[in-house]
C-alpha cells in the first residue's frame, strides 16, 4: 500500500512555481549560444562545415603544390641530364674528328 | 621442380637489367668540388616528367621520344676550382662495375685535356645502358642511362632541350668542327 500512497504523490498535479511559464518562453525567444569555434581557423569566425571545408581546400593545395614541385624538379633534372649528355657525347665525337683529321 | 627451374631462368633473365644502374657515387669527390650536379632519375621519374614535356615543342617532343624508352638518367658532375684536385684514377671504382656485355666504344685520351671514355652495353644488337666518363683538368662527369638508347638522337639535342647551350661547349664546337 505504501507504494501505491508514493505513486499517487508523486503523480499528483502540482501548480507550476509563480513566474515558471514566463522564464520558459524568454529562454525560448533568447539567442542561442555560438557554437565554440576551435581549432587554427577558428579566428575567422566560420562555422564547422566552412572550416573543414577549407581546410580540405589547403590540405589539397598543399599535397598537390608538393606533387608539382616534385614534378618541374623530375623536369628539369631530366633536362639537365640529357643537356649533360649530349654535350659529353658531342665533345668525344668532336675530339675523335680532331684526331683522325689531323 | 619445373617450376623452381622456370623461376630461377626467369629471375636470371631479369637480372641484367636491373644491374645495369651503376655506382657512380664516388667517395670525397662531393668535399672538394666547387659545384656538383647531380642528377638521379628512375624510371619513374622519368615517366612523371615525360608527362610534362610540351607536345607543341619540337625539342620537347625530341626529348621524350628519347625518354620514355629509357629505365633511368644518372648523372654526377663535379667541378673543382684547381686543376689537379681530384684523382682521375679514382673513376676505376666505376669501371670495375662493368661486366662483360659492356663494350668500350670510345677513349679519347689527351694530356692536360679532356679524356672521354664511352661505354655500351649491349644485348644483341641494341644497346640497354650507356656509360659516359669525361675528365678534365678541373671538371669530372660521369653519366649513367639505362635502357634503350638512341646515341644518334641523344647527341644531337645539345642546347636544344630547354637547358641554355653552355658557352663553354659552344667554344669548344665552334673550335672542332
Amino acid at each position: 500500500m505504501n507504494l501505491e500512497n508514493e505513486l499517487q504523490a508523486a503523480l499528483r498535479r502540482k501548480e507550476p512555481p509563480e513566474g515558471f511559464t514566463e522564464r520558459v518562453l524568454v529562454s525560448c525567444r533568447a539567442p542561442r549560444g555560438i557554437p565554440r569555434r576551435t581549432g587554427f581557423l577558428a579566428p575567422l569566425g566560420m562555422t564547422r562545415t566552412w572550416r573543414a571545408a577549407v581546410a580540405a581546400a589547403l590540405l589539397l593545395a598543399i599535397v598537390g603544390g608538393g606533387e608539382a614541385v616534385r614534378v618541374v624538379r623530375a623536369k628539369q633534372q631530366m633536362l639537365t641530364a640529357l643537356h649533360i649528355t649530349s654535350a659529353k657525347l658531342r665533345g668525344a665525337r668532336n675530339h675523335v674528328h680532331e684526331i683522325s683529321t689531323r | 621442380m619445373k617450376r623452381l627451374v622456370l623461376t630461377l631462368l626467369v629471375l636470371a633473365a631479369a637480372t641484367p637489367l636491373s644491374a645495369q644502374r651503376l655506382n657512380l657515387d664516388l667517395p670525397g669527390l662531393s668535399d672538394k668540388a666547387a659545384e656538383i650536379v647531380d642528377v638521379t632519375l628512375d624510371g619513374s621519374l622519368l615517366r612523371l616528367a615525360t608527362k610534362f614535356l610540351s607536345n607543341g615543342d619540337p625539342d620537347e617532343r625530341a626529348a621524350r621520344d628519347i625518354v620514355q624508352k629509357l629505365e633511368g638518367i644518372y648523372v654526377r658532375s663535379y667541378t673543382f676550382d684547381r686543376e689537379g684536385e681530384y684523382d682521375r684514377g679514382i673513376v676505376e671504382r666505376v669501371r670495375t662495375q662493368l661486366g662483360t656485355s659492356w663494350k668500350k666504344i670510345v677513349d679519347v685520351r689527351s694530356r692536360g685535356r679532356e679524356n672521354s671514355e664511352i661505354y655500351i652495353n649491349m644485348r644483341g644488337e641494341q644497346p640497354v645502358g650507356m656509360l659516359i666518363i669525361s675528365a678534365e683538368p678541373r671538371e669530372l662527369t660521369m653519366v649513367n642511362i639505362v635502357g634503350s638508347i638512341d646515341i644518334d638522337k641523344l647527341s644531337a639535342l645539345e642546347g636544344n632541350v630547354g637547358v641554355p647551350y653552355s658557352s663553354k661547349n659552344k667554344d669548344k664546337d665552334e673550335h672542332h668542327d
